[in-house]
């Protein structure tokens, strides 16, 4: 199951003693994260105040741990996340990039069948924001608010946070989901979360012209809609065309991809964005609306 | 990522299935004498080309395949075919065909056909085969075609022959271990032909995963760069990601999302990018420069956008990849760069302290108009 961890959630690195590992385990601790355990095979005993473990089993053991967060190159994302699953850590964000897509498919079997959730590959994870932060998600950016980003692009959602934030508009969660044609969770648990968050009022969603997820979403939204969602998808000007999905071997042009996506975030009553230098200005429009 | 078709005949064989007697060759007497070591024509005459793009709609004749009756007839046509420029490409691709594929060819009246493709869907792989009795695709999570599947597929086609039925169960079976073992994004055959009474794999790609390349250096070795596709194989040396588009300005971005969306600015706005280069999450001050100076050597680049956001990617290493790219920027090729989040400060400080060519603008919305102002100056 999906959850937001937050000042209390115990929280493992795998990978903690690469560059990025570390980087991030000062940045996670400034932040307030728990951060309670790495496990590293090139080094034992402890860094900074991080007790290390040789195997997540035994991190497992001496810490009940609740979020993974995978630092690994993508020759070892496969049984590092493999690894985390069979320890049945509840929720696995795997920040790798480039991992071959055969391995993405192998984990997202892999997880599916434990009943465990996992984020990305190519995911920067989840900001709780004010509480705790899980992954890659450069804090320094984000104010409290009642905005929760979920999206596939993670350059793209930080854009939309500065958006947001010059239009006087916190963020409540942030939660990339890896822009990888292959990645673990879909949006439908990550927003499932933030109606039950009480500290989020309204949700942004960054879609990707790939794939259906977003097709998914749309029909989930029609249905079960208590909060106002905002959407947009980048690239309906490139002149490109994508295999469709559902149709086998045939192409369609970006364009119609998105318009199709469009139409039927519409229907659910979804805000749509067409431009992306729009985004903080019309969630601004929309809140101002609300409050008259 | 793809190999000459001649390469892949040879995976093909090692991994059992059946293909067509051949053999490449790089001139015309090579080309004779495999022919002649094959019992007897007719036989194809293949070029061997990588294609990042075909250059115009028309079909280019040069490059297909074609019927030779016999040995000699090899050697008149691989005379004719060899060194030959391909039209259509700009100067600087070599597009001059250097090698054939000579095979054994099969008669044109197939009993039957059949493509089979495997790749994938965002939860499974997706198997789709296709005959004369319609097109069906299955879904496999599993990483063997078991029996009850292949049986399955058997019945969705229509396929009362026993003897094919099994020759076909082996191929299929074959070709997706393959696809397994390579960690493919695709394995087409197509078609599978019914000559006499065994089957045989005419045409065939092997898509290879960029990313599972670690795993496959004898693959590696064997990779060439497909002809348009120079800058391309130049950026993903340099760790980055170059993407041709037809305009005039070049866009350099990190994140291909958001690169997507600054291009969808920059046509909104009436301008017209001409490629984008994807310089990742975390770059090098070197992977910048690479990206600047490549974009400033494409002669149809009459601007540059940087834009930048700056998550894991540091606007300091930025500026400073942009300023050793400065002595490159010729007068009348504006650059517009925009950059914002971790070091911003910094990094706009770097670029604005001294006389430097770059016009720094703090908002993705003033800067995508900027550069479609300078441009349209320009011309």
């Amino acid at each position: 199951m999906f959850f937001f961890p937050n000042q209390k959630t115990p929280i493992l690195f795998q990978g903690i003693t690469s560059a990025m590992g570390r980087y991030q385990t000062e940045l996670a601790l400034s932040y307030g994260t728990n951060l309670v355990a790495g496990v590293s095979q090139e080094i034992t005993g402890k860094l900074g105040s991080i007790p290390l473990y040789s195997s997540v089993a035994k991190a497992m053991r001496a810490k009940k741990v609740q979020v993974s967060v995978v630092f690994s190159t993508p020759q070892k994302a496969l049984s590092d996340v493999l690894e985390a699953i069979k320890a049945k850590i509840p929720l696995i964000i795997c920040t790798t990039e480039h991992v071959p897509m055969h391995d993405s498919l192998k984990m997202k079997l892999a997880a599916d069948q434990a009943g465990v959730t996992l984020l990305g590959p190519s995911s920067a994870g989840i900001l709780n924001v004010g509480h705790a932060v899980a992954g890659t998600i450069p804090t320094h950016l984000f104010s409290a608010g009642s905005i929760a980003i979920v999206g596939r692009s993670s350059s793209l959602m930080f854009e939309a946070v500065q958006q947001l934030s010059e239009a006087g508009l916190g963020v409540s969660q942030c939660v990339s989901l890896g822009a990888d044609h292959l990645i673990g969770a879909s949006f439908i648990p990550v927003i499932e979360c933030l109606y039950a968050d009480t500290a989020t009022k309204a949700i942004l969603v960054i879609g990707q012209v790939h794939g259906t997820l977003e097709q998914e979403l749309a029909s989930f939204y029609q249905k079960n809609h208590p909060k106002k969602m905002f959407v947009y998808i980048p690239g309906k000007t490139l002149a490109r065309s994508d295999k469709h999905p559902l149709l086998g071997m045939k192409s369609v042009l970006f364009s119609d991809v998105i318009q199709e996506k469009k139409t039927l975030f519409k229907k659910a009553n979804a805000c749509w964005i067409d431009s992306p230098d729009e985004i903080g200005k019309q969630i601004l429009k929309e809140y101002k609306r609300k409050k008259k | 990522m793809e190999l000459h078709e001649y390469y892949v005949k040879e995976i093909f064989k090692t991994a059992g299935l059946p293909v067509l007697l051949g053999g490449v060759a790089y001139t015309p007497e090579e080309a004779k004498n495999i022919a002649c070591q094959m019992t007897s024509g007719p036989f194809w005459v293949k070029p061997q080309v990588l294609l990042g793009y075909t250059p115009d709609k028309k079909r280019n004749l040069l490059l297909e395949k074609r019927l030779a009756e016999n040995s000699e007839e090899v050697l008149a046509l691989t005379e004719q075919i060899l060194g030959m420029h391909v039209k259509g490409f700009p100067a600087d691709v070599p597009a001059t065909i250097q090698r054939v594929y000579i095979e054994q060819a099969v008669q044109k009246k197939a009993l039957c056909r059949f493509v089979f493709r495997v790749d994938f869907d965002r939860q499974t792989y997706t198997l789709t085969i296709v005959s004369d009795k319609g097109e069906n695709t299955f879904f496999l999570t599993e990483l063997k075609l078991t029996s009850a599947i292949k049986k399955e597929i058997l019945k969705c086609m229509k396929i009362n022959d026993r003897h094919i039925g099994r020759l076909l169960e082996s191929v299929l079976e074959k070709a997706y271990r393959l696809f397994i073992h390579y960690g493919a994004v695709a394995v087409e055959l197509n078609p599978i032909v019914q000559n006499d009474k065994t089957l045989v794999v005419v045409d065939g790609r092997l898509v290879f995963d960029p990313d599972s390349l670690f795993r496959f250096p004898e693959i590696v070795k064997r990779q060439e760069i497909k002809w348009g596709h120079e800058r391309e194989a130049l950026a993903k040396k340099n760790a980055f990601r170059y993407t041709k588009m037809c305009g005039n300005i070049a866009c350099l971005v990190n994140g291909i999302g958001f690169g997507w969306a600054t291009i969808d600015l920059i046509h909104q706005k009436g301008g017209q990018v001409a490629c984008l280069l994807d310089v990742g999450t975390e770059p090098t001050a070197n992977a910048i420069t690479k990206a600047m100076k490549l974009a400033l050597a494409e002669p149809n680049v009459d601007g540059i956008l940087v834009n930048i956001f700056g998550g894991l990617t540091s606007c300091k290493t930025v500026a400073e990849g942009a300023l050793a790219a400065s002595p490159e920027i010729a007068t009348g090729i504006p650059v517009v760069v925009r950059m914002a989040g971790l070091d911003s400060t910094e990094g706009v400080r770097l670029l604005t302290r001294s006389i430097s060519p770059f016009i720094v603008m703090n908002k993705i919305s003033d800067a995508t108009s900027e550069i479609v102002k300078q441009v349209k100056g320009v011309l």
